[in-house]
């Protein structure tokens, strides 16, 4: 007994070292708290390049891989009553306008902003938009699946039976699938909406739980095709991994592809408000956007006209309509009823 | 409640889960009184009602699985007096303080490298199909039969030998073994799929449904519950996911209970053992062997897989600076959890509070995703900022979901086994502190620095409270894994992932060798002690 007694103050003592390791820092002027759902890989050199230029230190709260943007939501809303973030940056943009509605930024136009289209401005200014991304189908260039995925002009295609059993789709009630479904909803109307999920059901889709899950399983060879976010693609063809992506529904008569904006927002009750606005001066402006497009990030800038046909849906009808449009999708496509 | 007395011995564990479990579950109350209408959600639907049968489906057969693989290993470390013995200890202990995420990336990449076989035999790992779970399924086992191994080889050391000796001189050696250890089978078997049930992130990306992916969607949309469609605040969402996964709570703890109740009824030890065993009762050859082929088979497998799918290793000073600041974090709340486990188990040893236990692992099965929120709205507030934005919230946190571990260590000290040892002390005019002190901490040490390196290793790879509270200061390697979960990303997860792995086997090296040494220095020194005595 007395030996292992020995051993834990030893093991405490280490302990103490290796955790209080890193200097207990107090926020004070000069530093900002930043909860953001961005890949992590994208945001810290973006953040450690603020930090240089300003000498603001930057404490970053970002959300898993697995976990995109809900559990982030979850924390903030935790939080309401103390706020310890200063600012929100999003990775979307339906979860931002409800967010927005409940009282939780304050209104703020970035200085670097300006050229910001109001398109992509939340009413008075709660929010700005950073950047876009575009929901593709992405495919496997495996030989074994060439003759089912090269024809993929449309979304409405993976209800194609030669697809059966080959299609991914993220989970709707998590990542920014949700506002993929909810946008469907909204364009289409319930009742094309309700045959294109029974066309899916058809298929035998897969609800997965994310985004780069699609991507994964279209990389494992286990599935051909899946909508997801460009950049899931992107990274995929980056790391020369068999997959390849196609922006739907862009022909003369189409209604174009969901477009995904980031969403940059100031906190209500900040507690360091004036680094706050700094912070997001930096992030909004056009040569950070830039990098996250070198970056493969974002595919699109907010700052000029997109070159891809987007679906024209109003956002925040999309953000309230999500929960509904899940519950539908669901329904059929995990046989509920 | 009946002849409890408030003991100041007691008062640690009462601390303890009064903060980390009590406070959210009153928090969880409040939260369901305030919304009556949920209570529609405890409700089963059809589709529900199959979610919750495959969920305990998939559980069950982790536990039986791991049970299988966990016994020739459990068999070693209980009747086994040599290096093999020892050397199953540290593979047991060392395969659960490995990170599941880890440890699942490990078994992913394995598959991913045999599939031209897999595909050759006609199973193709459909997401969701019946090979994949298959596949979740063994993942799990392989990662959690450390815990039947180590309750069998606790049980074992603890048999009264004669009682086998009986068996042996009968002819019936084997079946008097197997009924002695019918009760911690059963124990081990419920409390693997107790730990399984917590697991369930291993389903969710391959969209693999269970009770777990329900709740946190619930939690997240309020999409089927009674949470009005148009402004549903926080709290409505969560009454609905805490009420959405009722079901599963109360036939998980039912099962833990009959468990319990099994464990008791069919254990033929009613006194508890330390003696040595004789060497007939050794533990055979066969099951030496055995036992190593399914060690290299759990633990060597991702292992080599990880280090072959690596497609380069960055460097030292790389490596550090991308992993080591998470990878002390990582150990430091290992420690801290750890130690206030130990703390929670020695002091229930020495008097239990009625309703403890209950609380502990109500807060438990609640989720990590709930437990973390509860805290949040607990603690964030003015004046506990040492609290919130430190290792003291994500602490409470872990501690919330496994300090249950600790406590059902302390709880077999108060068994019908130990009451004996009790009455004894109490006849001869021992106090409580005193029986506790000379009497149940030196027998049972043991078991309760057990359960705190299991809830300290638990924290290490917990994915629902990290992924929520995403610690800061520290910062923990669980946070940084999961960020890197993404096959485009893999060499990155690869990289921590072999380099945590590699962590926990060194700290476990430096560990055997210490307390080697401490034996040793002991020994030494009562030798020369007692040699200048008696001169």
């Amino acid at each position: 007994m007395k030996n292992v007694l020995l051993g834990v103050v030893l093991l405490v003592g280490l302990g103490v070292v290796a955790g209080c390791n890193k200097k207990s820092e107090t926020k004070a002027a000069g530093e900002v708290v930043i909860y953001s759902s961005v890949d992590e890989p994208d945001l810290t050199p973006l953040l450690k390049k603020f930090e240089a230029q300003t000498g603001i230190k930057v404490h970053a709260v970002t959300d898993t891989e697995a976990t995109k943007t809900a559990v982030l939501v979850q924390r903030l809303e935790a939080e309401k009553a103390n706020p310890q973030a200063d600012v929100y940056w999003g990775n979307e943009i339906f979860h931002t306008i409800n967010l927005s509605e409940q009282g939780f930024f304050d209104p703020y136009r970035p200085k670097t902003a300006e050229d910001v289209p109001a398109r992509w401005r939340g009413t008075n200014d709660l929010y700005t938009c950073i950047g876009v991304r575009a929901r593709v189908i992405a495919f496997s260039t495996r030989p074994e699946f060439k003759g089912v995925t090269t024809n993929l002009p449309h979304l409405t295609d993976l209800g194609n039976p030669a697809l059966k059993d080959k299609i991914g789709f993220c989970h709707p009630g998590f990542g920014t699938a949700s506002g993929h479904f909810a946008s469907m909803y909204v364009l289409w109307g319930e009742p094309k909406y309700i045959e294109f999920m029974k066309a899916l059901r058809a298929n035998n889709l897969k609800l997965l739980g994310g985004n780069s899950a699609v991507a994964d399983q279209i990389i494992a060879g286990t599935l051909a095709v899946g909508p997801t976010d460009n950049d899931d693609v992107s990274d995929g063809k980056e790391q020369n991994q068999p997959i390849d992506g196609v922006i739907p529904d862009q022909g003369a008569d189409d209604p174009g592809t969901v477009l995904i904006p980031g969403s940059i927002a100031l906190m209500h009750g900040a507690r360091h408000p004036e680094t706050a606005k700094q912070l997001i001066d930096f992030l909004a402006s056009a040569s950070t956007e830039k990098e996250l497009m070198d970056a493969h990030y974002i595919g699109y800038s907010v700052r000029s006209p997109i070159p891809v046909k987007a679906m024209n849906v109003d956002y925040t009808e999309c953000a309230h309509q999500m929960r509904h449009a899940i519950e539908l999708a669901l329904n059929i496509l995990q046989d509920r009823q | 409640m009946k002849g409890w007395r408030p003991n100041v011995t007691g008062l640690p564990a009462l601390l303890i889960i009064g903060v980390t479990s009590g406070l959210p579950l009153l928090w969880t109350a409040v939260v369901i009184l305030q919304h009556p209408g949920s209570l529609a959600d405890i409700w089963l639907s059809s589709f529900r009602l199959k979610l919750l049968a495959s969920t305990l489906l998939y559980n069950a057969l982790v536990a039986m699985l791991a049970t299988i693989i966990g016994l020739p290993a459990g068999w070693v470390m209980g009747r086994n007096r040599g290096w093999m013995g020892k050397v199953m200890w540290a593979c047991a202990l060392g395969t659960l303080l490995l990170p599941f995420l880890a440890f699942g990336h490990g078994w992913n990449e394995a598959f991913r490298i045999t599939r031209p076989f897999w595909k050759a035999i006609g199973v193709t790992f459909s997401p969701g199909g019946v090979s994949d779970t298959a596949r979740c399924i063994w993942t799990l086992a392989s990662w959690l039969w450390g815990v039947p191994a180590v309750i069998i080889g606790l049980a074992l050391r603890r048999l009264d030998p004669d009682l086998q000796l009986a068996g042996w001189l009968d002819g019936a050696l084997y079946r008097t073994t197997f009924r002695a250890l019918l009760g911690p089978l059963i124990a081990a078997a419920a409390a693997t799929m107790m730990l399984a049930a917590q697991e369930f992130a291993v389903y969710e990306p391959t969209g693999v449904r269970v009770v777990a992916t329900e709740v946190r969607m619930v939690f997240a949309t309020g999409a089927f519950s009674s949470a009005p469609v148009a402004g549903a605040d926080q709290e409505q969402r969560a009454a609905a996911a805490i009420l959405t996964a009722t079901p599963l709570l109360l036939l998980t703890a039912l099962l833990a209970l009959l468990a319990a109740k099994a464990a008791g009824r069919f254990s033929m030890a009613t006194t508890v053992h330390f003696a040595e065993w004789p060497r007939v009762l050794d533990a055979p050859m066969w099951a030496s062997v055995l036992a190593v082929g399914l060690v290299v088979l759990t633990l060597g497998v991702p292992i080599a897989a990880l280090m072959a799918s690596l497609n380069h290793m960055d460097s030292p000073a790389v490596l550090f600076s991308e992993f080591g600041g998470a990878l002390g974090g990582s150990g430091f709340l290992f420690l801290v959890v750890g130690i206030f486990a130990a703390l929670l188990a020695f002091s229930a040893a020495a008097s239990w509070t009625p309703g403890l236990l209950v609380a502990s692992g109500i807060s438990f099965l609640l989720g990590g995703e709930i437990l973390a929120v509860a805290l949040i709205r607990i603690f964030n507030r003015p004046g506990f900022e040492w609290a919130y934005n430190a290792w003291p919230l994500p602490a409470m946190a872990y501690l919330g979901r496994f300090g249950c571990i600790a406590l059902l260590a302390a709880r077999s000290t108060w068994s019908p086994a130990w009451r004996e040892i009790r009455i004894q002390a109490a006849h001869d005019g021992a106090g409580a502190m005193t029986i506790a002190r000379r009497m149940i901490w030196p027998l049972a040490w043991p078991v309760f620095a057990a359960a705190a390196l299991l809830a300290g290793i638990l924290s290490l790879g917990e994915v629902d409270v990290t992924a929520t509270l995403v610690p800061q200061n520290p910062s923990v390697l669980t946070t940084l894994l999961l960020t890197m979960a993404n096959a485009s990303r893999s060499n990155r997860l690869v990289e921590g992932s072999l380099l945590a792995m590699g962590l926990v086997f060194v700290c476990l090296f430096l560990f055997l060798l210490v307390r080697h040494g401490l034996r040793f220095s002991l020994a030494t020194f009562k030798a020369l002690d007692g040699g200048s005595r008696a001169n």
